[in-house]
């Protein structure tokens, strides 16, 4: 394991423009950790509960962005599964939405989602946020994901 | 009319039943009370008038019998008194042989034999021999004159003997002596006036004044133990001195008066009938009187006059009878009559249900209506239910036997909707609610009515469908506002994102060529899109992605607003107020006006709804002040009738009355220049209120002011 391994950030939005915009706001914000995008949940989900091959690698240390309405598999659900999978359960999810809807919020704090971003990201704010990410995601060491390994 | 009408109780009928009941009883009564009485004081006037008869009677025949007797003793007198008939019977006395003298005293007796009702007169010795005689044949002498001599030495006037009917001869006498002259040494003549008393007595005693069936005088006397009757009776022949009846037979009326007693008897007479008497010893006789009448002749006509009476009393019940049962049949038709237009105006059936102990069950009572209810007659279910129970829904069978059972248990109204499947009318609902009873033999009687309820019931199925159709059209549109909400977003964010992106990137170009001032540059156009024409346009797009980004956010409000879950409960105004003008005080003061809480009554509400509902009201009225003149809000409240009513009065700009009725549209704006906002929030405040049970109107003047009034529930006393 390596302490300076850079944490993958994985992005789970269907939207192209979205995808941009977030990747924009990374770049302006000077996060140059590896990306990987995902169209919907079930791509998402697949990356993430096939351990190996096409998959996530284990030990290596994730974080995923998440769009709440997607195809096939939304947000929540991705969260939730996420939330019951013993071997993901650790995973950082910041959640990405376009409102502020109160009870949506709640439902997702309670899955266990770490953070919480509103769409549509305005320069300033989004950046705010990502240079706290980036400033967490260097200076914190975030769990690596294992199969079955557990902290 | 259907129905049997006695079976009905009519409570008021009952009471006219009992009331007629005991007036005919009452009127029986005195009518029999008058007819006994009167009969009793006829009786008691026959009997008067009878004893007044008798009275009467016997007075005058002891007057004439007393008469009688002192003429016959008087007769003898005036013979004797003669002087030369005495101065004979001197001469007679002091010499028997003298022929001469008796002679003359023959023919004297002769003579006077001729003028008077005497059958024999006789001159005889103290010894009883006659001596001189006169009459149609000579007569022996009787036994009885050896004591009637004695008596009229001892008295010295003529006396009058008893009477006699002799052994061989049958005939009566009654013997009249005097003493008729003395000579010498006690030689006494004795003369005798014989008379037969059925000639001149007993045709006296017999005479009655008026006809009489069985009135009759006689006279009587004692003879040792034994009552003699002395002359011939109406009822017995040959009666005279025959018929002996001893003299302790206490009720005979003879018997009484011949123990003294005089004055009216009632008694049993010689042949054992029933008697009224006058009886009365006759002074200066040993004989007694006796004048009587059969009780039944005085009574005669009184059975008439009684069965006369009863039949009167008899015709006069039967009539009052049936004049009383008129009277209660024409009250009966009257209620029945009643009952059956009232009936007949009552949609459906009025009946009687009874439920006997054995689970049998007939309808005694149904009116017409039941031919519409359940297609029977009311004939058809007076003895037994079964038709009724026929045409019941099979699946409402069960369920409906079931509560009738436990309505006829607990004495419960029976309330009850079922289905009855009709030959004519097919399907269709009914309901029923009864009344029950106990009744003495332990079944249970109930009094109900029976309604058609199928187009209330097909109506509530239809309303009941509307308002699911309702519900789901609401849900759907719910979401379709949440989801088109979220997804005219996802659009706009890349709007927004990209045109940021294109202000950044334009900042960068423009610094850029500011780099080269120099540059050419013809007709200014570069300069003009750097200085002014791109950065308008992204002052365009930038702005409009803004207010739509505010619409959609404020569209999601209101869908959420929809979505929410009311509770209404208690809610205390005065604290929820507190909290809404404490929270716009800071803007209340920036704007100069004046915000004001009266004292408001509590209403039942969701506190949620009721806080947005007031903070949009009073932030609208904060927004569209009157300029120049400073702004006053004022929310007041009170009480009507179960209602609780707010007033949230401005004295801003108000508005006119063609826009009073917009302003609850969704994005609606009376004056979109005058202040921020989306026109939204009068929306979200009209659903809100809804939701919660309340309604919400606005009345306005231009240039006055508003009053938007709000009427929620009363609060209920729960906490």
């Amino acid at each position: 394991m390596n302490e300076h391994e850079p944490v993958t950030i994985l992005l789970a939005e269907d939207d192209d423009g979205h995808a941009r915009l977030v990747r924009d706001r990374l770049e302006a914000a000077g996060v140059n950790n590896p990306q990987l995008r995902f169209r919907d949940g079930q791509e998402a989900w697949d990356y993430l509960s096939r351990a190996g091959g096409a998959g996530r690698e284990p030990g290596k240390p994730y974080l995923l962005l998440l769009d709440i309405r997607m195809p096939r598999l939304d947000g929540v659900e991705l969260l939730r599964r996420i939330k019951t999978d013993p071997g993901l359960k650790k995973l950082p999810v910041i959640m990405l939405t376009t409102t502020d809807d109160p009870r949506e919020v709640d439902a997702c704090y309670e899955l266990g989602c770490s953070s919480y971003l509103t769409k549509p990201v305005a320069f300033a704010e989004f950046s705010e946020v990502i240079k706290r990410l980036g400033l967490f995601l260097s200076v914190i060491r975030v769990s690596k994901l294992s199969d079955g390994e557990d902290a | 009319m259907g129905g049997d009408l006695r079976h009905i109780p009519v409570s008021g009928l009952a009471v006219i039943k009992r009331r007629l009941t005991a007036v005919f009883i009452v009127a029986a009564a005195a009518l029999a009370a008058g007819g006994l009485w009167y009969h009793a004081h006829f009786r008691e006037s026959k009997r008067a008038a009878a004893e007044k008869l008798l009275l009467s009677i016997e007075q005058i025949k002891s007057a004439e019998l007393a008469l009688w007797r002192q003429e016959r003793v008087s007769d003898l007198s005036l013979l004797l008194d003669n002087g030369v008939f005495s101065a004979y019977l001197r001469r007679f006395a002091a010499s028997p042989s003298d022929l001469e003298a008796a002679g003359v005293i023959r023919s004297r007796l002769r003579a006077f034999l001729k003028h008077k009702n005497y059958k024999y007169a006789a001159l005889a010795d103290a010894e009883c021999k006659v001596l001189v005689s006169a009459g149609e044949k000579p007569e022996p002498m009787c036994p009885q004159l050896e004591s009637l001599v004695p008596r009229t030495l001892a008295s010295g006037r003529p006396e009058m003997g008893e009477f006699y009917r002799s052994r061989e001869g049958g005939s009566f006498h009654i013997d009249v002596l005097a003493q008729a002259a003395q000579a010498g040494r006690g030689r006494r003549l004795f003369l005798l006036l014989r008379l037969d008393p059925s000639e001149y007595l007993y045709p006296l005693l017999q005479t009655w004044p008026g006809g009489s069936e069985t009135g009759e005088t006689l006279l009587v006397a004692r003879e040792g133990d034994e009552i003699v009757f002395l002359n011939d009776l109406r009822h017995v022949k040959d009666a005279a001195l025959n018929l002996r009846v001893p003299v302790t037979a206490a009720r005979l009326p003879a018997a009484m008066a011949l123990n003294g007693f005089s004055g009216l008897v009632r008694g049993t007479d010689y042949r054992g009938v029933d008697v009224l008497a006058a009886v009365n010893p006759l002074p200066g006789s040993s004989w007694a009187m006796v004048t009587k009448m059969d009780w039944d002749e005085v009574m005669a006509g009184t059975t008439r006059v009684a069965i006369l009476l009863a039949l009167l009393g008899l015709a006069l019940l039967a009539a009052l009878g049936a004049g009383t049962f008129a009277m209660f049949r024409g009250q009966e038709e009257k209620a029945g009559e009643m009952l059956a237009r009232l009936t007949e105006q009552v949609p459906g059936v009025v009946y009687q249900y009874r439920l006997y102990p054995d689970g049998r069950s007939c309808f005694p009572y149904a009116s017409p209506g039941i031919a519409q209810i359940y297609e029977v007659t009311p004939e058809q279910v007076r003895e037994d239910a079964t038709p009724v129970f026929s045409r019941l829904h099979p699946d409402d069978l069960k369920s409906t036997s079931e509560a009738i059972f436990a309505s006829a248990r607990d004495l419960s109204i029976f309330h009850w909707e079922f289905r009855v499947v009709l030959p004519e009318q097919g399907l269709r609902w009914r309901l029923c609610d009864a009344r029950p009873e106990r009744l003495p033999d332990g079944g249970t009687l109930w009094y109900g009515i029976i309604t058609d309820v199928t187009e209330r019931k097909r109506a509530e199925e239809t309303m009941r469908k509307l308002n699911r159709d309702l519900a789901e059209k609401n849900r759907e549109l719910e979401n379709f506002l949440y989801v088109t909400s979220h997804d005219l977003r996802s659009p706009l964010v890349n709007i927004q994102g990209f045109s940021q992106n294109l202000v950044e990137h334009f900042a960068a170009l423009k610094a850029y060529a500011e780099k080269f001032p120099g540059a050419p540059d013809e007709g200014g156009s570069v300069k003009a899109l750097l200085e002014e024409k791109v950065p308008a346009a992204l002052d365009f797009i930038t702005g409009s992605a803004a207010k739509m980004d505010r619409l959609i956010t404020a569209l999601l409000r209101l869908s959420r607003a929809g979505r929410a879950a009311v509770t209404p409960r208690k809610v205390d105004m005065n604290a929820l107020m507190l909290q809404v003008t404490s929270y716009f005080s800071f803007r209340a003061q920036q704007a100069g006006a004046e915000l004001v809480c009266g004292d408001l009554p509590p209403c039942t509400a969701d506190r949620e709804a009721l806080n947005q509902v007031f903070s949009n009201l009073v932030e609208n009225a904060l927004k569209y002040g009157q300029p120049g003149r400073p702004l006053r809000v004022e929310i007041s409240g009170r009480r009507a009738d179960g209602r609780s009513v707010y007033e949230v009065r401005d004295n801003g700009r108000g508005m006119e009355a063609a826009e009073a009725g917009k302003i609850w549209q969704l994005f609606y704006r009376v004056d979109p220049a005058a202040a921020d906002g989306e026109g939204v929030g009068l929306a979200l405040v009209k659903a809100l209120a809804e939701k919660s049970g309340g309604s919400v109107e606005v009345s306005s003047e231009p240039g006055k002011g508003s009053v938007f009034r709000l009427d929620f529930p009363a609060a209920k006393d729960e906490p």
